[in-house]
């Protein structure tokens, strides 16, 4: 028997060994090689794959900014909307997802089915976008079903609170967030802000972590010059007016001379921004400062300021106006109602609107220094420029004026003008004679810091003395002239009446009107210039004087109530009101002694007394005495644990007060709560 | 020379070494090596407590990324309600509903001319051109 091998298993565990090694090598080979494929080969590829798979990036919405009131009240806000979105690569059955979504939505109709289901087959996007801005509850019910691949992403929404009111003059934005008109569109570059952007990675659950974010500057808070309470008084007092007289629509401004603040302007019909697609393009025409009128007599403003400023006629000097007639050739012009007024004193062809007179004050002046004057009230040219599509109105060169052409613009015909415009024309001279450039803005907030928007003098148009004179003739107008029905009880008037034939098939019609009234109120320091004008008044009476003047008072009446403007005729005597002994000690109260005229509030209260400085610190307590006029005098540091006089003593003024302090709290009076 | 216990078989390694340490055999410690080996268990503990740190830290750097992304989505999420609210007081302050509930569920009417007193002339104080203003 042959003897085994004791060597013999070194063999077979040298060949086992070896190949286990070779395996392993194979197998490491194979690693190794897969590794370079990937790393080396499909490096670009995998990398991209892995940024897919765990990088996320998204583009921060700037919050467009607000616009407010001048007190502050919302007048524009955007708040988070939610738009619903699906990531394809996670949709199995996009039929199926869209059919539910269509569900949760409140049904869709068949073509939006079929673009849900394409959008959700597009499988390169990682985002598509089923429906934007939904409502709460839609989102809500998309939510409560917990769809796969479906989730929702908040995106801003403008919103207008207060729905039609001053819907021209904020305008609107698009879906995409740009302002499309009013003062959205002008000041889009101001409110839009500027985006920003978040990297982030998610885990394989898809939740976020490791953000890096670059914030989003938000977009500038506009405060407009407009007051919300009184834009509704002039929205309300004009849409009455409008319906009252059956006519096709209307504006209304209501402007502060001083500053050429607009504190209102309102349109007839309203818009609602909210709804912006509901209303017809011509209809978001802003004809405040995009509608060109012919103005008629309130016109004659212009022509009047002209002659006396160029010292062609006073006040007192007489104009023939007789037989109501002036011809030119086979033009003839005549007096409203066919009056005939024959001789008239100047301020009377104001007073009674006298064509006649006018066109002959026009004559007097001549074309160039008319148009001269033209030019510097401000018609023409684009006088705000915060609206967009503001016009320059129409107006041809003086020196091409004919006599016809003169007389007409001398009686506010053959010249287009904006509303805009003629308040601010009427406004230089309710101020004394300076064009101030009408804005709708009165400041800019970014951030936490606010930019004023400073009042700008356009220029001076007529010197003091013939603006007070004017004033004195507009008074006239509304005292025993044309404007009656603009009286204001309680208050001094001065204003124009205008009524002026629309051009319907290349003539003046005989039905259609633009009629008007401008005026300013109280009229010898004046807050507000308030223009009215009526498009086509189709009830019984179709003049300035029946039509826009009634709507001038309403609003010029409720406006200064509500602004608290005093009465200037014979105004009451002043009020006194009770003040509590409490506010009369504490405070800085009350001294509302107003200007010119305004009733004076006066504390009626028992004599003010030493204050109870004790437990305040020495400075506090030192800064309340000298207020009162009292010199204190400190003794000792720390709080005050005792004065003399003592809390409640009748005050003497520059009486010294002394104040002992110390380190202990003293019993704090029975009105003070314990800190 | 014998060995203690097997005096008739002399050991061939024996001759050499001394009989008392033969008896009381003792290693001669290795000092090189023995700092060597201590300063590769400090260098490996050491290393393994660093990676350990900067596991930790990883570990702790991705919870408060979790944390700060809820805390953020909770900001938003408060600023967004916030602007909710306002836009809803807003609305419910609008002058023609308050005009609508004051005719209609509270009978009120304007007050003649002679029925109203103006108390006060209000005139806003001139705001600085550039000032700062408190954020709601």
């Amino acid at each position: 028997m042959k003897e085994a091998d004791p060597r013999a298993w070194q063999q077979t565990m040298r060949g086992r060994v070896l190949l286990a090694a070779a395996l392993f090598a194979a197998w490491a080979v194979a690693i190794e090689a897969r590794l370079v494929w990937l790393q080396v080969y499909r490096h670009d590829a995998m990398l991209a794959e892995a940024k897919e798979q765990k990088d996320r990036k998204d583009t921060l919405s700037p919050r467009r900014g607000d616009i407010v009131d001048r007190r502050g009240r919302m007048l524009a806000i955007s708040v988070d909307a939610v738009t619903i979105c699906a990531d394809p690569a996670r949709v199995k059955h996009p039929e199926d997802l869209a059919d539910a979504a269509c569900w949760a939505l409140g049904g869709c109709g068949a073509l939006e089915r079929e673009a849900f289901v394409a959008r959700l087959r597009k499988k390169g996007s990682r985002q598509a976008v089923l429906k934007r801005q939904v409502t709460l509850e839609e989102s809500e019910r998309v939510a409560a079903q917990q769809l796969p691949g479906m989730f929702m992403k908040p995106e801003p929404r403008r919103f207008y609170p207060n729905k039609e009111l001053a819907g021209h003059v904020l305008g609107y934005v698009g879906t995409e967030h740009e302002g499309l008109a009013g003062i959205e569109r002008s000041y889009n570059s101001k409110i839009r802000g500027t985006p920003g952007s978040l990297s982030y990675e998610v885990d394989s659950s898809g939740n976020a972590f490791s953000r890096v974010e670059k914030p989003p500057v938000q977009g500038d808070t506009i405060e407009l010059t407009i007051d919300t309470q009184l834009q509704h008084i002039v929205e309300r007092e004009l849409e009455r007016g409008v319906a009252e007289h059956r006519a096709d629509g209307g504006t209304a401004i209501v402007l502060d001379p001083y500053t050429g603040e607009v504190l209102s302007m309102a349109t007839c019909p309203p818009v609602n921004p909210n709804f912006y697609g509901a209303f017809p393009p011509e209809q978001w025409m802003n004809p405040a400062v995009q509608g060109i009128y012919e103005p008629g007599s309130t016109f004659k403003v212009v022509t009047a300021s002209a002659a006396m400023e160029e010292r062609v006629f006073s006040p007192a000097d007489m104009i023939d106006a007789s037989a109501g007639v002036w011809r030119n050739g086979s033009r003839r012009v005549v007096e409203a109602k066919n009056h005939n007024y024959g001789v008239l004193s100047f301020s009377d062809v104001l007073v009674k609107s006298s064509n006649v007179g006018a066109i002959k004050i026009g004559l007097s002046v001549g074309a160039e220094r008319l148009g001269q004057y033209v030019r510097r009230f401000g018609f023409g040219e684009r006088v705000s420029g915060d609206l967009p599509g503001e016009t320059r109105g129409q107006l041809s060169d003086p020196r091409g004026w004919t006599i016809g052409t003169l007389a007409s613009v001398s009686m506010g015909y053959e010249i287009g003008v904006t509303p805009l415009q003629m308040a601010a024309a009427v406004s230089a001279v309710a101020n004394g004679g300076v064009l101030v450039q009408p804005r709708l803005v009165r400041a800019l907030r970014h951030g936490s810091a606010r930019t004023a928007v400073t009042p700008r003098e356009l220029r001076r148009v007529v010197n003091r003395r013939t603006a007070a004179e004017l004033v004195s003739i507009m008074e006239q107008v509304v005292e025993h002239g044309t404007a009656k029905t603009a009286h204001v009880p309680g208050y001094t008037v001065a204003g124009k009446t205008g009524t002026a034939s629309k051009i319907v098939n290349k003539r003046y019609s005989k039905t259609d009107y633009h009629v008007s009234f401008i005026g300013f109120v109280p009229s010898r320091r004046p807050a507000f210039t308030i223009l009215v004008v009526i498009d086509t008044p189709r009830g019984p009476s179709r003049f300035g004087s029946t039509v826009a003047a009634p709507i001038f008072q309403r609003i010029a009446d409720a406006a200064l109530r509500h602004t608290g403007v005093a009465p200037t005729v014979n105004p009451l005597p002043p009020v006194l009101v009770q003040a509590s002994a409490a506010a009369a000690a504490s405070s800085d109260l009350i001294r509302t002694a107003a200007a010119a005229g305004a009733p004076q509030i006066s504390v009626v209260a028992g004599p003010p007394t030493v204050p109870d400085v004790r437990g305040l610190g020495a400075r506090e307590a030192a800064r309340r005495l000298a207020r009162l006029g009292l010199v204190p005098r400190l003794t000792g540091d720390g709080i005050v644990v005792d004065q003399d006089p003592a809390a409640g003593t009748a005050l003497e003024p520059a009486r010294p007060c002394r104040l002992w302090l110390g380190r202990v709290t003293p019993a704090l009076p029975p009105s003070l709560p314990p800190q | 020379m014998a060995m203690t216990g097997t005096p008739s078989a002399p050991d061939a390694m024996a001759f050499s070494v001394p009989k008392d340490i033969q008896n009381h055999p003792v290693r001669n410690v290795d000092r090189a090596r023995q700092r060597e080996m201590w300063w590769s268990v400090v260098f490996v503990s050491l290393l393994v407590g660093a990676l350990l740190l900067v596991a930790w830290e990883h570990s702790q750097w991705t919870e408060l990324g979790y944390e700060m992304t809820r805390l953020q989505k909770e900001r938003s999420a408060s600023e967004a309600d916030n602007r909710h609210l306002r836009l809803e007081l807003e609305t419910l302050r609008e002058p023609q509903r308050i005009e609508e509930l004051a005719i209609r569920d509270l009978h009120l009417v304007a007050p003649l001319q002679t029925e109203a007193v103006v108390l006060e002339l209000v005139r806003e104080a001139a705001t600085p051109a550039r000032t700062l203003v408190a954020r709601r």
